[in-house]
């Protein structure tokens, strides 16, 4: 795998531009069928994805654009999380194409397929920090493995990364030692190491208190804005999501369910997409798992 | 009856896909050995963690097996006069035999557990995934230095069992049941061959090493990624590495010490 400078990848001047304009009304969805090659980062097209026996995806078109915040909601078990590893290629299809940057991720060699990960940055729900290396070190990971910076260059980089998801002082600390809010902070910061092109966020919010909750959506829109990235966000977190997102994809029973903006998808007819953006108890999911009558249960 | 064929043909099928993802694993590991010469720190980190943290209950146990032998080796050469053998008795079966063995028993029990409790949790909490979306290659990084750090250790670790067996033989027959200390040695010296004796335990540690590591890193690199499936597949390491080793002796002696 070649060496390259962090900032070999930086967004081109029309990544920039697109996301200045991040803000900008997003395109309604029967707009955003039209969109050109140049403002989509990650097009997917016809993706169908199984697992024991159990259809996943079927037939899922999807859009991500440059420059956005875009969200992806769902109940759990839904596959949110396996079309994060499909993008990046941990996972292959059984059907469809996922394009990242105009490239088929699926039809990459390895060689190729690092290299284009190295413009992604993923954060996994866990934070999926190496145990064995301290705060700074697992920041500095990526540096050391994929640039030849002098170890005075990288030490500096890292702490600006630190320094932006508020943990310069913890750079010492161990994995172990850290809250699962700051863990994720810091899986954050190692994320934007190599300044990549896109982020994949893995239910960020999950187990998280207010206040972790909070730093983290900041944190989220603030990077996005400031690195001029492409985010994309993984959660059935609906409220919290949807404050960010600039536009919101529903994924359910192996579909899309609804697209649009946040107001878009919130003024939506179906009965299924307001039971889960208003998290109602009962409705087209049910709240009972399906069981024959309860008299019959009691009286035998 | 047709149920219970199709559930057997199933399971061969599961089998033989686990066999060649474990061998897919272990070309994966080879192909990553070049890498570990820019990185030499990191094989030597897995030489101490595998190698030196079991030298102590390698040298315990060389020494107790050497005690028993030399023990046992007595009681059986004394009723035929030949009681100045036991060295010779005491060097072989632990240089052809014991020492390879017991040591990639012991290696499997201390070092191969942990080897796949570690990366079956590295793959849990899903640090393995990371280091792939960082465009870092686990088998490379993470696999490859054990697997090497582990055939590394083990003819040492072996060598080592054995040299510490003979002197538990020699303690227990020269110093406490009176055997001639000249002849001890003597024999031991004229009988042992380098090649026949010494290389051939050698090569066995070496593929016992090479078994033992392997399983071990394949139990947790294909381990359930939960707190359960690392804890099988820990089991799962022992006890096919266990068997694995109890079987290659049987064919490597045939093979090396067969006419």
């Amino acid at each position: 795998m070649g060496r390259r400078s962090p900032r070999a990848h930086r967004p081109s001047r029309s990544q920039g531009a697109s996301a200045a304009r991040h803000r900008a009304p997003a395109p309604s969805a029967g707009s955003r069928a039209a969109l050109g090659s140049a403002e989509v980062l990650v097009r997917i097209r016809g993706l169908v994805f199984s697992r024991n026996d159990r259809r996943i995806f079927d037939g899922v078109d999807l859009d991500i654009r440059r420059g956005q915040v875009t969200a992806i909601m769902g109940p759990s078990g839904t596959g949110k999380t396996t079309l994060l590893k499909l993008i990046s290629g941990q996972l292959h299809p059984d059907a469809g194409t996922v394009e990242v940057d105009g490239k088929d991720v699926h039809a990459l060699r390895r060689g190729e397929l690092y290299r284009l990960r190295t413009r992604m940055g993923m954060l996994f729900q866990t934070g999926a920090l190496l145990t064995d290396l301290s705060v700074f070190d697992n920041v500095a990971y990526p540096l050391r493995e994929h640039t030849r910076l002098p170890e005075s260059m990288i030490r500096k980089l890292v702490l600006m990364k630190l320094e932006a998801v508020g943990l310069r002082g913890a750079r010492d600390l161990m994995p172990a030692e850290l809250s699962g809010g700051m863990a994720r902070r810091v899986a954050l910061a190692r994320a934007v190491a190599l300044d990549p092109m896109m982020i994949m966020y893995d239910e960020p919010f999950t187990g998280q208190d207010p206040i972790s909750m909070g730093v983290l959506i900041t944190l989220i829109r603030q990077l996005n804005d400031a690195s001029r990235l492409t985010s994309i966000v993984v959660s059935h977190d609906v409220k919290e999501t949807a404050s960010i997102a600039d536009y919101l994809y529903i994924i359910a029973n192996g579909r899309v369910m609804a697209r649009g903006t946040p107001a878009e998808v919130e003024a939506a007819q179906s009965p299924w997409v307001d039971q889960f953006m208003h998290g109602l108890p009962d409705g087209p999911v049910h709240f009972h798992y399906p069981a024959v009558r309860l008299d019959q249960d009691f009286l035998g | 009856m047709l149920d219970l064929l199709a559930q057997l043909g199933r399971s061969g099928l599961a089998a033989l896909e686990r066999l060649g993802r474990g061998h897919l694993l272990l070309l994966g590991m080879i192909r990553g050995l070049p890498s570990l010469a820019v990185r030499p720190r990191l094989l030597t980190a897995q030489i101490y963690n595998i190698g030196v943290l079991s030298v102590l209950i390698i040298t315990v146990s060389g020494l107790f097996v050497g005690m028993v032998l030399g023990l046992q080796g007595y009681y059986v050469l004394s009723q035929f006069g030949a009681a100045e053998s036991l060295g010779v008795m005491v060097a072989a079966s632990l240089v052809r035999e014991l020492g390879p063995v017991v040591t990639a028993l012991l290696v499997a029990g201390r070092a191969g557990s942990a080897l796949t409790a570690e990366i079956g949790l590295m793959k849990a909490t899903e640090q393995l995934s990371g280091l792939e979306m960082m465009a870092v290659d686990p088998v490379k990084r993470i696999l490859t230095p054990r697997f090497l750090g582990g055939l590394i250790a083990m003819p040492v670790l072996a060598a080592m069992f054995s040299a510490v067996g003979v002197l538990g033989g020699y303690f227990v027959g020269v110093g406490l049941l009176g055997v001639d200390d000249g002849a001890f040695w003597s024999q031991m010296q004229a009988k042992i061959d380098l090649h026949e004796d010494v290389v051939n335990g050698v090569i066995k540690s070496l593929v016992f090493g090479l078994v033992v590591t392997w399983i071990a890193l394949f139990q947790g690199y294909d381990a359930v990624p939960t707190s359960e499936g690392v804890s099988r597949a820990t089991t799962r390491a022992v006890v096919h590495s266990a068997l694995a080793v109890l079987a290659l002796d049987f064919v490597l002696t045939a093979l090396m010490f067969g006419d």
